[in-house]
């Protein structure tokens, strides 16, 4: 029996829920927290310090955290609606992808059957092949790096459905 | 007590208000000449109370009195009145605990991508 893909033939004209975008920067804030200051080192040059706690950056008004990540391809968990509105330090949330070769056997059995509640497969996605995306580590990224990234394929309105069917039992556990 | 008693006055009425405001049941007329009057009352009623003090409507404990089987009224601070549809949330409330549990297989989960 054929698989019904979960694609797109082409790109949607906007960043859309289930695209599939290249290097995004992944990252989560270190445990425990550390704390950065920013100051101008000897010769003019950039850097950061830690300090005992948050302070503000004076240029933008921010604090800022020691985080650690990674350059993965994402699928985009927002909304359409939340895409297409432009605000101010804006976020996207994506959740990062790997290739189903990375997971043990007996994992990628359980991926590929779909009864992980927090991983969703993602049957050959162009240009990766079959992978999965992790809703573990679902991660707001700056609007205007996500729309700098390369968009890889958009998901048709049956790829949605099943997202969004995976995102209901991951986040409720329950099923109609 | 439908159970959201205990949330805050900010926080469940604009969580309702911004996700499912257009089930309020209204006489035909009303719907037909204004469908989103009743949400327009209310966020009246929200405007003139965060004029007044954003900070109390935040924290302000809700307390409610049935009015009928569709809607309840709200009261915030003994001073702002504001009503809310609950046919929605009756529905949706009823239908989710009538969904089953998801059996999650016994696996060990692999490591976090970063």
């Amino acid at each position: 029996m054929a698989v019904p893909s979960w694609w797109e033939s082409a790109l949607k004209s906007a960043l859309s829920q289930g695209d599939v975008v290249q290097k995004i920067p992944f990252c989560g804030v270190t445990a425990p927290a550390t704390f950065l200051r920013w100051l101008t080192l000897r010769g003019g040059r950039p850097g950061w310090e830690e300090v005992p706690a948050p302070v503000l950056r004076p240029s933008d008004q921010r604090k800022y955290f020691l985080a650690n990540g990674d350059i993965l391809p994402g699928l985009v968990i927002s909304h359409d609606c939340d895409l297409d509105k432009q605000r101010a330090n804006g976020k996207v949330l994506l959740a990062p992808i790997a290739s189903i070769q990375t997971l043990e056997p007996a994992m990628r059995s359980t991926v590929l059957d779909q009864k992980h509640l927090a991983l969703l497969p993602l049957p050959l996605v162009p240009g990766l092949g079959d992978s999965y995306a992790d809703l573990r580590s679902i991660t707001p990224v700056p609007r205007e790096l996500v729309l700098d990234s390369e968009r890889v394929v958009s998901m048709n309105p049956s790829g949605v459905d099943r997202l969004y069917a995976q995102l209901f039992k991951f986040t409720m556990r329950r099923e109609p | 007590m439908n159970g959201f008693e205990t949330y805050s006055a900010q926080s469940w009425l604009v969580d309702c208000l911004t996700r499912h405001p257009p089930v309020v049941e209204e006489p035909k007329s009303r719907r037909s000449g204004s469908p989103t009057s009743a949400i327009t009352r209310v966020l009246s009623s929200l405007t003139i109370c965060a004029a007044m003090s954003v900070a109390s409507f935040a924290t302000a404990a809700v307390s409610a009195a049935p009015v009928n089987a569709s809607q309840h009224r709200y009261q915030a601070d003994q001073n702002i009145v504001v009503e809310l549809p609950t046919a929605y949330w009756s529905r949706a409330i009823a239908e989710v605990r009538s969904w089953r549990t998801v059996e999650e297989p016994e696996v060990t989960d692999p490591p976090l991508l970063f």
